[in-house]
């Protein structure tokens, strides 16, 4: 019985420890603030879609990485459409002012699917974040003092040795979680 | 009683804070991969009919179609042709050509004696850089230049061969 009563403190601590390292942040990231608050809800929501452009399929295959910024870059494969090179995924996270948070893939990979054909995929996979207030690829973002940031999605698609033409689309998932 | 109870309130809180601390979306990734470049050959190269004498010649096909004969050779009137290949794949893809790198031989088909197709040209010219398949197609057409022998090395008769020219989505 004593047991039990101990465990059940022990959990009790950890619990109100926990509860307090939230209650601290809140407390320090809210400036101006004069009373603790609970943070206002994270949120997420999608903009622009993931899109590695038009691809000619080559006998050996190849890959397309989309960067955070910048032009995308195929290897061995090429793109020859010039208005279809494609773009970066692009969120908006809405949250606590000046607060930071975490960024995180669920999925280390997404699988495309042929829309015409059914059958053949692709994969998508080294998923790469920008929070743009903090401008450097990394997994922990910063809203601005209007509780604002957009993030920037890059990834790897790699193309398979005579992949089918053909419309792919998959899906892929985002979490922001504060810290 | 008291104890148990705030417990279940921290627990609560607990709960309450993780649900409004973390977001989750589904988003799409999309792709398209384009059909292959195919060419077909419209249109055969074509230098026409002529006659040879005692130091030949050279017979020029533009990729415009007309015909420039130098030294001498006499042209004979009849169609002459440049090489016309359609070119189909994805709407708006660009693509580049690349000309033969050799001599094409053109052989006799009774005595095995042979002319030299050089100085190949296109047109779009390849020195304009990549063209576009406007609409998903398009028509290059191909000149070069016959280098003819003398009456002795080129005997009257029909003369072919083949060349190759590659395409590929830039």
């Amino acid at each position: 019985m004593k047991k039990v009563t101990v465990i059940l403190i022990g959990i009790f601590l950890m619990t109100f420890a926990f509860t307090s390292v939230n209650a601290q942040n809140t407390t320090a990231t809210t400036a101006g603030a004069s009373n603790a608050s609970i943070l206002a809800d994270i949120t997420l929501t999608a903009a622009n879609t993931l899109e590695f452009g038009a691809i000619a399929s080559v006998a050996s295959g190849g890959s397309v990485l989309v960067p955070t910024t910048g032009a995308v870059v195929p290897t061995t494969v090429t793109q020859p459409i010039a208005t279809n090179l494609g773009q970066q995924g692009t969120f908006s996270v809405t949250g606590a002012p000046s607060t930071t948070y975490a960024i995180s893939f669920p999925s280390a990979t997404a699988t495309l699917t042929n829309q015409s054909a059914g059958t053949e995929t692709m994969t998508v996979g080294s998923f790469l974040c920008r929070p743009m207030n903090v401008g450097a690829d990394q997994l922990t973002g910063l809203l601005s003092t209007g509780g604002l940031e957009t993030l920037n999605i890059g990834a790897t698609l790699t193309v398979n040795a005579g992949q089918a033409p053909g419309t792919y689309i998959g899906n892929y998932d985002v979490t922001v979680a504060y810290n | 009683m008291i104890r148990k109870l705030s417990i279940s309130l921290l627990f609560l809180i607990f709960f309450a804070l993780s649900i409004r601390a973390q977001s989750t979306i589904t988003a799409q990734a999309f792709a398209e991969i384009i059909e292959a470049l195919t060419a077909n050959e419209t249109d055969q190269l074509n230098f026409g009919r002529f006659s040879t004498d005692v130091n030949g010649g050279d017979i020029v096909i533009n990729p415009d179609g007309s015909r420039n004969i130098q030294g001498s050779v006499i042209g004979v009137p009849g169609p002459s042709s440049p090489g016309k290949f359609q070119i189909t794949g994805a709407p708006e893809a660009s693509f580049t050509l690349q000309l033969p790198e050799v001599s094409s031989v053109l052989i006799h088909q009774e005595s095995s004696k042979t002319m030299l197709v050089t100085n190949w040209v296109s047109d779009p010219p390849v020195e304009n850089g990549p063209s576009v398949l406007t609409n998903g197609t398009k028509v290059i057409s191909i000149g070069a230049t016959l280098s003819v022998g003398s009456y002795d090395d080129n005997p009257i008769g029909i003369y072919s061969g083949t060349f190759q020219l590659t395409f590929a989505y830039n």
